[in-house]
């Protein structure tokens, strides 16, 4: 809005708002806002996108998917740092879905070069990357996540016809987010799943200051995983260019504790 | 009928409460002018409100059991449940009234010891802090049955209510409101919103074991039309000068509208009030005695401070006039249509300022200073509420160089005293008041 109002870009700048529920409601508002969305696309590109382009974009997106969920299901097998991973997995955001598709595809197989203690990671982004370095040094390795820019955007594939549907439904299947609303108790039943599949020894959240959707959950994932003996440790940190000390030495004490 | 809600609530409270209004009236009887007082006289309007509220939190201390008890976010489409027979409480509200009456500050703290962080919505801390606690000024509050959650005033309260429902395990109904970044509602976004306002009534029917009724519900909503448009009118009453009343008399008799909206006795106050206000516009009685500058207030009042900023200002024959956050609750009641609840009551609650553009808010301030004659915005700039917040620096910049006011950028936190420096807003406020006099 502030852009739009204030600081008018010459571009024109688009919206797309996602419901805040799974009901039918949910689902019947977002097919229309992408609809809406998409009669705008066309308006500023002089393009409305034939059923052959739709296919097209969904086969490449697809592949993109599932490479992102290959490349979590292979993580134990991928002779790679956790910061090499995390670097192909924030890749997603902004390369092609060919593009990501082949460096997804192209990390090398073998022993993970990171060992050590396994922890969960959580929160909105993990930045600064030298994050992953830290925790390696420290003894520690990242066995999986619940990061909204990282396994949170394993969206599931859709087989709807109507391309509308078929995006719509892959976004409200897309796992537990505290951004979009989900129950605790999901994101708590996915995380208690994934820290005992993954063998992990206990869950770091790590999230920027100001994040309520973040914020508002800690003491209840401290509390319910720590009912089922999972510790946690919080982390706040900006997004900054370099980890601060106070971040460092916490993050280095939780490690220790849990080996 | 609960022997305790009976006796306690029914008969000896409500007969106490009138008691005491009945001293505070004749009190206020008694009250003249005094020429060394920068305020005139309160509104005797403020004591049949006082009566109003701790009789609704007074039945809350004794209703479990007796009527199903909802809590609801302050921009929620109430109206449903009332026709229902929920008994309704406002957990923003309380949290007001908790900081108005400085217990917020500990709240807060409790809150966070139990792991909330101090960058969360002071709200959302107060009121954690007195559902862990189970300390509140006003006795006690009702274990809710059911929460309606409406994002329409900001996204902060799905994060809280999804924390209140895990604690009490009882239904969260959500009404999620698309934000408008264009000035009216698309279709396709009041349908999404008419049809969650319908979803609400079989989960609300299940829980308090009884029909819904469209006929009382068109009835509550034509009492929320009218309660909303006498709202309006009296604080378009300040439009006068002097102006009868203050944005801080407004803040304070906010609480019917909000809690009470759809009940005959809101209209029966606001009817009241707003003839007190005629009496004084005829009379020539302002709220401050020497109003010289006349200013509006953006965002949320700053609660533990309503009695001595109001003081101070009026030391210096400043009245705020008119506030963006007190006209929330009147500027949508020409939109509420009892004969098509539910598609009206789906607009109304898709507009609220809150739910839309920053733009529009801009716009809604340069018409609130052509029309009620201000020389002077200040903007709270509120560490608590950040949608309220944001754009404040690009609408303050445009009020000044496009207006012509002088804006102020007020950083404070409407619940939390620890976030306001007092010396240093103090130094900021004399300044823009000097200003404003140049």
């Amino acid at each position: 809005s502030v852009v739009a109002d204030f600081l008018r870009p010459d571009q024109p700048v688009l919206t797309l708002y996602l419901p805040r529920g799974g009901r039918a409601s949910d689902r019947s508002y977002l097919v229309e806002e992408l609809h809406r969305l998409s009669g705008r696309l066309a308006e500023i590109s002089g393009s409305e996108p034939t059923a052959a382009d739709w296919e097209e974009a969904f086969l490449a997106e697809d592949a993109a998917d599932r490479a992102l969920a290959a490349l979590y299901a292979d993580r134990s097998h991928l002779a790679v740092t956790d910061r090499r991973f995390y670097e192909t997995v924030r890749s997603r955001e902004y390369l092609t879905a060919e593009d990501f598709v082949t460096a997804a595809t192209g990390l090398p197989h073998g022993d993970p070069l990171a060992t050590g203690v396994g922890l969960v990671l959580s929160g909105i982004v993990a930045e600064p990357l030298e994050l992953f370095d830290r925790i390696n040094d420290a003894g520690g390795r990242v066995v999986g996540d619940d990061l909204a820019c990282g396994a949170r955007r394993i969206y599931p594939p859709s087989d709807a016809s109507d391309p509308f549907d078929r995006i719509a439904d892959r976004l409200l299947a897309s796992p537990p987010d505290p951004t979009r609303g989900s129950p605790i108790a999901d994101r708590v039943a996915m995380l208690t799943d994934l820290m005992a599949s993954t063998g992990a020894a206990g869950l770091m959240v790590f999230d920027v200051p100001f994040c309520e959707p973040e914020l508002f959950d800690v003491p209840l994932l401290r509390r319910h995983l720590g009912e089922t003996g999972h510790p946690m440790l919080h982390v706040e940190a900006e997004l900054a260019g370099v980890l601060s000390h106070q971040a460092l030495t916490r993050i280095e004490a939780f490690v220790e504790t849990l080996q | 009928m609960n022997l305790d809600y009976l006796l306690r609530y029914r008969l000896a409270g409500t007969a106490g409460l009138r008691l005491q209004r009945w001293r505070a009236e004749w009190k206020h009887s008694r009250m003249r002018p005094d020429p060394d007082r920068p305020l005139n006289p309160p509104l005797r309007s403020t004591i049949r409100m006082r009566e109003m509220m701790s009789r609704h939190y007074l039945e809350g201390r004794h209703v479990a059991g007796v009527r199903p008890v909802a809590w609801v976010t302050s921009g929620a489409p109430t109206e449903i449940l009332k026709s229902m027979g929920y008994f309704l409480v406002y957990p923003e509200n309380h949290a007001a009234l908790c900081g108005a009456r400085r217990h917020a500050e500990g709240l807060s703290v409790a809150a966070e010891s139990a792991g909330y962080s101090r960058d969360i919505c002071s709200y959302a801390r107060t009121d954690l802090g007195s559902v862990l606690t189970g300390e509140t000024p006003v006795g006690n509050l009702p274990p809710p049955d059911l929460l309606l959650c409406c994002t329409n005033i900001c996204q902060t309260v799905l994060y809280w209510y999804r924390v209140l429902a895990d604690h009490f395990g009882c239904p969260l109904v959500l009404v999620d409101t698309p934000f408008l970044y264009q000035d009216v509602a698309a279709p396709h976004q009041v349908a999404f919103v008419r049809r969650q306002l319908e979803e609400i009534v079989p989960i609300a029917e299940a829980v308090a074991g009884r029909e819904f009724s469209e006929q009382e519900f068109r009835e509550v909503v034509g009492r929320a039309k009218r309660a909303s448009d006498l709202w309006l009118r009296i604080l378009e009453r300040a439009r006068h000068r002097p102006s009868p009343l203050t944005a801080f008399d407004g803040f304070i008799n906010l609480g019917p509208i909000v809690d009470l909206r759809g009940d005959q006795r809101t209209i029966d106050f606001y009817e009241g009030m707003l003839a007190e206000l005629d009496e004084r516009i005829d009379r020539g009685i302002g709220a401050v005695r020497d109003e010289r500058h006349r200013v509006l207030w953006d965002n949320l009042p700053i609660w533990y401070r309503i009695g001595p900023f109001s003081r101070w200002l009026a030391e210096r024959g400043v009245n705020i006039v008119a506030s963006t956050y007190t006209h929330a609750w009147g500027e949508l009641a020409e939109m509420m249509d009892p004969d098509d609840p539910f598609e009206a009551m789906a607009r109304v609650y898709l507009h609220p300022i809150l739910n839309r553009s920053t733009g529009h808010k801009l716009s809604a301030m340069r018409r609130m200073v052509d029309e009620f004659s201000i020389d002077g915005v200040i903007l709270h700039s509120d560490r608590s509420c950040k949608p309220y917040s944001l754009g404040q620096i690009d609408q303050r910049d445009r009020l000044v160089n496009d207006v012509g006011v002088p804006a102020l950028l007020l950083e404070a936190d409407h619940n939390d005293p620890r976030s306001f420096a007092e010396e240093q807003a103090m130094v900021r406020m004399e300044a823009f008041v000097e200003m404003m006099g140049s």
